[in-house]
């Protein structure tokens, strides 16, 4: 290491600690630049693993919110394998033996019904099976509650439903065995019609000290409110994107060219999240946010670059005595990465087919965008030199539009339902703005289109 | 007020503190960012963004060492920064075969340091960095390397070069006065 050369020493010397006037303008754009949304992601930087570990944790928690609260999937209507237990009846009277002694009671009724319905299930008519069956249940419930009673000290409580269980059973014997062919009593299913007769009795005589025995069955199955579906969709997409450049007249064509091979497309993709309602006749409305970017690389090389530096020279009194020009020519190689950035609002119309565990629709639409911006470098139409896409001038012109205007949109979406309740959806689509991006003065039209599949997941609300 | 409340100020982001310390120490740093660009409006934009990154990061000094040295190099760093985003490299060509200059030492006492600045902003941009990180700043060849992302031979060849081409500026301008 050579420190101790003159020339360092003499520069070092002269330049270290050198302070230059600094025009104050610069504090004020200073200031400007770190106004309050610059300091709010500054802070949220600083805080960045802690507010990494709360999102998460918010996160978690609305999705574990999300799935208590999902709809089960209907594949059965959830009939209970034993009548209804009088579970508060336990809380009630504090004697867990009367319950269970009447749960032994229902049990053997409901078996009874069972049988008996399987017995009567050759009858000619439904609603004398039914009359019969609702008879042999009510008997059974008779006898045997009876027989029980008189064998067991219950408690008030069961043993007033027990007696009233009996005389309505009675009742009942007695209506079918009038024989007089009027049917009183509704028909119903076997075992719908033999377990809601505890209920009423419940339901008559216990209702201030049971109140809330008969809820509805948390786990029972909610059926459809209307005739539409909610749906929400998240998915992201590997594109591909096409530029189409056309010069605007025929003296712009060489330079729409130079532009062409300047400009070649590495990578893209787009995501996003869409809201779906569909109708029971497969009609579906689908809108929601979408982002997409296209990444391209942007190569010029120049064999016979040349940069002219003018400087006055100076004699030892500081006089100016001449101008000195450097003229320097070599080669000039330059690589940037392009970005294009859209953010759009699609409002796109489907129609859905069911095919059991799959889906499969058709949908079209328009993709209204919201945001265009776009980094990187492209040649200038007035030195063919590497330009700024953007440049940081506020007053120069940009030659892009800050809105991509409306596009169209096509694909054809398969969904597959899976255990979870989550539908796997797989969308291969197009997108296209038929609007040049540029603007009206500047020598290019230049339009984007993209194609690529959607994978993601769809969730019924 | 003390250096140390200067900073507390910042981290509370106090504005005037924030603006004593651009009083302060903008003018020494407006000079290490024109070191290292051709023009005065790219070396304003350097400062700007360093002065917003020291701001944004004040809280990480510690105390430790030189407060002026910290922001030195966020300076330092945030104009290397800018210089990689240029990749202009043809300036290298056809130096090779430039004639060796001899000068005496006493004669670069006689510049100013205006002058000195001018011939340094003459230089090709990759020589410019390398002789401002060595010769000026003191940083040794395998620092440069490493904060360019280069060999350490092309750092040493690349102020080579540039000494060779600052002594024969220096000795066409004392033949002109001459």
């Amino acid at each position: 290491m050579n420190r101790h050369h003159p020339l360092d020493e003499a520069f070092r010397g002269r330049l270290q600690g050198l302070t230059t006037e600094t025009p104050m303008h610069l504090w004020e754009q200073i200031d400007q630049k770190r106004n309050w949304k610059h300091r709010f992601l500054n802070q949220v930087r600083q805080y960045r693993p802690f507010a990494t570990v709360l999102a998460s944790v918010v996160a978690t928690g609305v999705a574990l919110l999300l799935w208590n609260n999902q709809q089960p999937a209907l594949t059965a209507f959830p009939v209970l394998t034993t009548p209804h237990q009088p579970q508060i009846a336990l809380r009630s009277t504090g004697s867990t033996e009367a319950i269970e002694q009447h749960k032994a009671i229902e049990s053997s009724a409901f078996e009874n019904t069972s049988r008996n319905a399987a017995v009567h299930s050759s009858q000619p008519t439904l609603q004398t099976q039914n009359v019969r069956t609702f008879s042999t249940v009510a008997r059974a419930i008779a006898e045997q509650s009876v027989g029980t009673a008189l064998n067991s000290p219950l408690q008030p409580v069961a043993s007033a439903a027990l007696d009233h269980s009996k005389k309505e059973a009675l009742r009942l014997t007695s209506t079918s065995k009038s024989g007089d062919g009027s049917i009183r009593v509704r028909p119903k299913p076997a075992q719908e019609t033999a377990l809601p007769a505890l209920a009423a009795v419940y339901e008559q005589e216990q209702e201030p000290i049971l109140p809330k025995l008969f809820n509805p069955e948390p786990k029972c199955a909610q059926f459809g409110n209307g005739n539409w579906d909610l749906y929400v969709d998240v998915m992201v997409s590997p594109d591909l994107a096409f530029s189409d450049l056309q010069a605007r007249n025929p003296n712009f064509e060489d330079y729409a060219k130079s532009r062409r091979e300047t400009e070649s497309f590495v990578f893209a993709y787009s995501g996003g999240i869409r809201l779906s309602l569909e109708a029971e006749s497969g009609l579906a409305f689908r809108t929601g946010i979408n982002y997409s970017q296209v990444n391209e690389k942007f190569t010029y090389f120049n064999g016979t670059e040349r940069r002219e530096i003018t400087e006055p020279v100076r004699d030892n009194q500081g006089n100016i005595i001449g101008y000195d020009t450097i003229v320097t020519v070599g080669e000039r190689y330059k690589v940037s990465r392009n970005t294009y950035r859209m953010l759009d609002i699609p409002f796109i119309v489907g129609y859905e087919m069911d095919m059991g565990k799959f889906g499969l629709s058709v949908n079209g639409g328009a993709y209204l965008n919201l945001l265009f911006r776009q980094n990187g470098d492209f040649l200038s139409p007035e030195t063919l030199t590497p330009t700024p896409l953007n440049p940081e001038d506020p007053n120069s012109i940009s030659v892009f539009k800050r809105q991509a205007g409306v596009g169209y949109y096509g694909s054809i979406a398969l969904t597959y339902a899976t255990k979870s309740g989550l539908e796997i959806l797989i969308e291969p689509h197009f997108k296209m703005f038929p609007n040049s991006v540029t603007q009206d003065q500047y020598a290019v039209q230049q339009r984007h289109m993209n194609a690529g599949v959607f994978v993601g997941v769809r969730k019924h609300l | 007020m003390t250096e140390k409340e200067i900073v507390q100020g910042c981290i509370k982001e106090d504005r005037h503190c924030q603006q004593e310390l651009f009083v302060r120490y903008a003018g020494k740093m407006l000079a290490v960012c024109m070191r290292y660009t051709r023009h005065r409006m790219e070396a304003e934009d350097i400062l700007q963004d360093a002065f917003v990154k020291v701001f944004d990061n004040i809280h990480k000094f510690q105390f430790k060492g030189s407060f002026e040295g910290w922001i030195r190099r966020i300076v330092i760093n945030t104009a290397l920064k800018n210089y990689s985003k240029k990749s202009f490299q043809q300036e290298q060509i056809g130096l090779e075969n430039q004639p060796e200059h001899s000068t005496e030492p006493e004669s670069y006492k006689n510049l100013e340091y205006e002058e000195i600045l001018r011939l340094i902003n003459r230089l090709p941009e990759g020589y410019r960095v390398v002789f401002n990180l060595y010769a000026i700043e003191g940083y040794s060849h395998k620092e440069i390397a490493d904060m360019l992302g280069i060999q350490e031979s092309t750092s040493r060849s690349q102020l080579v070069k540039a000494r060779k081409m600052l002594q024969g500026m220096i000795v066409k301008i004392q033949k002109i006065a001459v």
